[in-house]
């Protein structure tokens, strides 16, 4: 990338605007987490304190999120 | 049923009311009948950028308080028979006129009109929910300038909470000049920074500004633009302006295409 006025200008903007989106709004986080424990809890058996959930932001300013846990076994599940 | 079409942009002073007035223009000659919906109440400024400021007798206030009819109210363009303005309330509390009313204005403007364009107020409070509420699509206008096109971020991300099913990005006011020498952003890099689809780039013109319309200034290249714009937003087409193509030379446009 040429280093112009129009590049610095862009690269600010982007910077600037990764920053506004790196401020989850508030209560996200724990409606997120009790939902997705909603729907792991009625497959697997797991220890509800073994989930862990992270939101980073990509270099273009896409949400990566990484969701992970650990189960002890699959519930037996019938399926129609 | 019409469609109905917010312009919002989050911050003051980007050019909203100067859209909706020229977007409407050039909407209307293209052959759609248009409405062009005041929603700034107490700050109201569409009359004006319409130059029929002195024709008002009833605005929206009064259709809602029903004390006229909504026909009464609404007010033709001073050239063009399939185009017109619903003025704002300009005496009244911004409070007197709730989301409901509003919408059910902008219901029966869209049974009879095949655009209803809505013309947003500046800020994200009470005045935005108002206007974004009955609308299907908008057109979020922005400058190039940082704190603009960070207001334009914030007000997308606002717009995923309603009922909005089509997303377009105006980039006003562009300096062809400077973007052409790589010094300003160009409409494209907004576009691609903000992830919107660009619907439309508008050149600089102090004329503008002064006069309200490109009806009224004569300016060729916001005419251009505007029915560029209004291609764009019936579906006609996808070009949007080239803002720096007055400005290059054959040579440097070639070297361009080929990058």
């Amino acid at each position: 990338m040429k280093n112009t006025n129009s590049n610095t200008a862009f690269l600010r903007l982007k910077r600037v605007l990764l920053n506004d989106k790196e401020n989850l709004p508030n209560g996200l986080m724990r409606v997120l987490r009790a939902d997705i424990d909603g729907v792991l809890s009625s497959y697997f058996d797991y220890p509800t304190e073994t989930l862990k959930i992270e939101i980073d932001l990509d270099s273009s300013g896409r949400y990566c999120i990484r969701i992970e846990a650990m189960a002890e076994r699959i519930k037996t599940i019938k399926v129609l | 049923m019409g469609r109905k079409i917010v312009v919002t942009s989050g911050k003051g002073g980007v050019g909203k009311t100067t859209v909706v007035a020229n977007l409407g223009i050039a909407l209307a000659l293209s052959g759609v009948t248009v409405a062009m919906v005041d929603g700034d109440i107490g700050l109201n400024n569409l009359d004006v950028a319409m130059s029929c400021e002195n024709r008002i007798i009833y605005d929206i206030g009064d259709v809602v308080q029903k004390k006229c009819r909504l026909k009464q109210a609404l007010i033709r363009d001073n050239h063009l028979d399939n185009l017109f303005l619903l003025p704002s309330a300009k005496y009244m509390p911004q409070e007197s006129i709730n989301p409901q009313a509003f919408g059910a204005v902008v219901n029966e403007l869209a049974r009879e009109f095949d655009i209803v364009l809505i013309d947003c107020p500046a800020g994200i409070e009470q005045g935005f929910h108002r206007a974004v509420s009955p609308a299907q699509e908008a057109l979020v206008v922005t400058t190039p300038h940082i704190s603009a096109v960070r207001d334009a971020d914030k007000v997308l991300g606002l717009l995923t909470t309603y009922n909005i099913s089509s997303v377009g990005l105006v980039v006003n006011r562009v300096r062809g000049d400077l973007s052409a020498k790589d010094t300003a952003m160009n409409a494209s890099d907004i576009a691609r920074l903000l992830r919107v689809e660009l619907k439309g780039a508008i050149p600089e013109d102090d004329k503008i500004g002064f006069a309200g319309t490109f009806a009224e200034t004569g300016s060729e290249r916001c005419y251009t633009a505007y029915r560029m714009l209004a291609d764009c937003v019936l579906g006609k087409s996808n070009r949007v302006y080239d803002c720096e193509r007055p400005y290059q030379s054959f040579f440097s446009r070639l070297l361009k295409k080929r990058g």
